[in-house]
């Protein structure tokens, strides 16, 4: 009997060991310094990640105390995080990749009070700002996206400037699979791709063009016709019928965007600026670069589409607020943003610090174009792009008909709407 | 103290209520990790919940009836039964044959039997991934043998039909060495006195398989049937890790559609009630198929 009260205390005084160490602790050593673990979750990839990375070891560097998980969840991010938010129990830190406000925006931390949310980018402040007024993240990185290509191979393919109108693309990606190189290289195994080709165009197609009318109030109140849903469907699947996609369009790992562009063997892409970064490093002279989005129609304006990219904010019921809030300010120092900015080749989410890329001065050749939203964080409700993935990789195997397809939207889209 | 002991002891030895007390940690993990879950499931599957906010409504039965005119859902469910029975079909063939062949004794019997049960050890998201590698196309290795014979690569994942077979047979194919396992247990267990009477009495192999091996094998067919028919309906790992349930939705299990349409989707609710789908049909499915081998083996044994 002796034997299991023994056993007994000892099982009390370990539990007790166990729940005194869970409880909140004093986040100011002895010494002054701050002190305790904090979690970092984001969904970044090399080599943004890479250069976010270096910063958290700087910071740790700073504060010996302070251990700091920082961590990428990669493609699974969004289902971890909706698991994590579901309990009520997330990161003390984590990305917010353009959902700050439509998804986030509950769970985390007004950043109003600090300095830095002084200094965001007037172009992208409003993207990371609630309607109440509330900053809800801090943007290192923001974006300014179109379409990748290669200088080189247009040259070749005998263009001296990039296509400017749907027509133009298709002549242009004619010309191009002439020289034996693939047009539009799509990696169907990731249906993010062929996704983030139609949030891209639909932004062309349904909002920026000459016809629009009043789609975009329309998807705004949830009465749009989703038969206009069509010319991006088309688009997508007409890439694929005329030959300007690579064969295995379907299935192609992303793992291999880099090297197809980095070695020239593709001429267009739809990713940001850190694929093209990622390219470098594989083959620093390849002469990639930038191009804004081309309109539908001939007199319809080239466009950009930017926001927030890499993106923090803080979780409202963080037990380690003290820390949290040290390590956002530290990462918003002007060296630091100008760091993870240039590793990136992103353009800078704080209006005083102005990074040196490689691709500014092209960039600077379209200064006069404007930037919008992507089209589902702006205009269409939050989980719409599970479906856009969906459509992409049935469009991409020629498995759907494009009615099917604004058919799956208009379903989606009405479910969507009636949760909000 | 001593006494306090003793009768403790004696209650625990001696008293049929005992008996019940010993059930409750395996009643209180049943209770926690699936009576709850199911009961919760049911809940969630009448609202419009999309799977992370702290609010919702309730919607009566909109998902129930979303659900029968979803086209993913007849997908999914057509890709499941192939997945279940294709799956258990080939697998029991391929698990028979290797416990025919690997039932005799000769050199290296246990190194074959060992090399064809690895697979089943090995994680069903690792299975994919390993196949993956072998037939993408882009330096996959099975279009690096297709082109040893002049023939030019094939994207082999890229319709629809074509990536449900070829994760049906990869199923079969990695798990067949635990069929076989049961089925070599199954035919050591048969009493060798029957084969020598049918050889005495001139019965030829075929007759020998026909009349004494596979009925004394019911049994262990049971067993066998059920659990590869419901390992096959509650696919998941294979799909995410070959094709996420693409082209499209064309490969999707139920069981990856529920997860897509939770986390991916957005729609606990809806997820949630294809998931009570997905569950009452399993159910239905091996009750029916054990009341119907049980009542084959009662046949069988007179």
């Amino acid at each position: 009997m002796r034997r299991i009260l023994v056993l007994f205390f000892t099982c009390i005084f370990m539990l007790s060991s166990v729940f005194a160490g869970g409880a909140k602790e004093d986040q100011t050593s002895a010494e002054g310094g701050l002190s305790g673990t904090l979690t970092v979750a984001t969904n970044a990839a090399s080599p943004t990640y890479d250069a976010v990375e270096h910063i958290v070891e700087l910071f740790m560097e700073e504060n010996p105390g302070v251990e700091v998980e920082y961590t990428t969840y990669g493609s699974d991010y969004e289902n971890l995080m909706k698991a994590r938010m579901a309990a009520n129990d997330l990161p003390d830190v984590f990305a917010t990749h353009g959902w700050a406000v439509n998804r986030y925006a509950e769970y985390l931390r007004p950043l109003n009070d600090l300095e830095l949310s002084k200094r965001i980018s007037p172009s992208i402040v409003d993207t990371v700002t609630t309607d109440s007024g509330d900053i809800v993240a801090m943007p290192i990185t923001s974006e300014q996206s179109g379409m990748i290509y290669n200088k080189e191979i247009l040259a070749k393919a005998g263009w001296d400037h990039v296509p400017a109108t749907l027509d133009e693309f298709y002549q242009c990606c004619e010309d191009v699979k002439a020289l034996g190189v693939i047009p539009v290289y799509i990696t169907g195994k990731d249906t993010r791709n062929q996704a983030n080709l139609m949030d891209i165009m639909a932004v062309s197609f349904l909002i920026t063009c000459n016809d629009s009318g009043d789609n975009a109030d329309r998807l705004y109140d949830g009465t749009f016709d989703w038969s206009k849903w069509a010319p991006v469907s088309t688009f997508l699947s007409e890439l694929v019928k005329r030959g300007y996609t690579n064969v295995d369009a379907t299935t192609a790992d992303p793992i291999y965007t880099a090297e197809k562009l980095a070695f020239g063997e593709a001429m267009f892409n739809y990713n940001n600026q850190a694929a093209i970064a990622d390219a470098w490093t594989l083959n620093p002279d390849a002469e990639l670069s930038m191009m804004p989005v081309p309109g539908l129609h001939e007199d319809d304006e080239q466009i950009w589409i930017g926001g927030e990219r890499e993106c923090y904010g803080i979780w409202k019921d963080s037990p380690n607020m003290e820390l949290a809030i040290a390590l956002l300010e530290f990462m918003a120092r002007p060296e630091n943003v100008k760091y993870v900015c240039e590793v990136a080749g992103m353009p800078s989410g704080f209006a005083d610090v102005s990074p040196e890329l490689r691709l500014t001065p092209d960039f600077e050749a379209f200064s006069d174009l404007k930037t919008y939203p992507y089209f589902d964080r702006e205009w269409l409700p939050s989980g719409m792009w599970a479906t856009m993935r969906t459509i992409g990789g049935a469009l991409t195997a020629g498995e759907m008909s494009i009615e099917e397809s604004c058919k799956t939207m208009q379903d989606s889209y009405l479910s969507l709407m009636a949760q909000q | 103290m001593k006494n306090g002991n003793r009768s403790v002891m004696k209650f625990l030895q001696s008293d049929p209520r005992a008996l019940s007390l010993l059930t409750l940690p395996a009643v209180l993990l049943f209770i926690t990790f699936v009576a709850f879950p199911i009961v919760s499931g049911i809940n969630i599957s009448f609202t419009n919940w999309n799977g992370y906010s702290q609010e919702y409504s309730y919607v009566g039965f909109d998902n129930y009836r979303k659900m029968f005119t979803d086209p993913q859902v007849w997908t999914a469910f057509r890709n499941t039964l192939i997945y279940g029975f294709g799956s258990t079909l080939v697998q029991t063939i391929l698990g028979l044959a290797f416990a025919m062949l690997l039932v005799n004794r000769f050199l290296f019997r246990g190194v074959a039997r060992t090399i064809i049960y690895l697979p089943a050890m090995v994680a069903q998201l690792i299975i994919g991934y390993i196949w993956y590698f072998i037939v993408t196309y882009e330096r996959g290795a099975l279009n690096d043998i297709v082109a040893l014979f002049g023939v030019d690569k094939v994207d082999w994942m890229s319709r629809g039909f074509r990536a449900v077979m070829i994760i049906m047979m990869i199923n079969a194919i990695a798990y067949c060495g635990k069929t076989m396992i049961i089925f070599i247990a199954g035919l050591e267990s048969i009493p060798n006195m029957y084969n020598e009477a049918a050889s005495i009495d001139g019965a030829n192999a075929w007759q020998v398989f026909r009349h004494i091996t596979m009925p004394m094998l019911l049994p262990a067919l049971t067993t066998s049937l059920v659990l590869n028919i419901i390992g096959g309906l509650k696919m998941f790992g294979l799909v995410v890790a070959m094709t996420n349930g693409g082209p499209g939705y064309a490969s999707h299990s139920l069981s990856s559609l529920i997860n897509s349409l939770y986390f991916g989707g957005q729609q606990a609710g809806y997820s949630a009630a294809v998931g009570m789908f997905s569950f009452i049909f399993i159910v239905l499915v091996s009750i029916l198929l054990r009341r119907y081998l049980e009542m084959k083996e009662a046949q069988y044994n007179g």
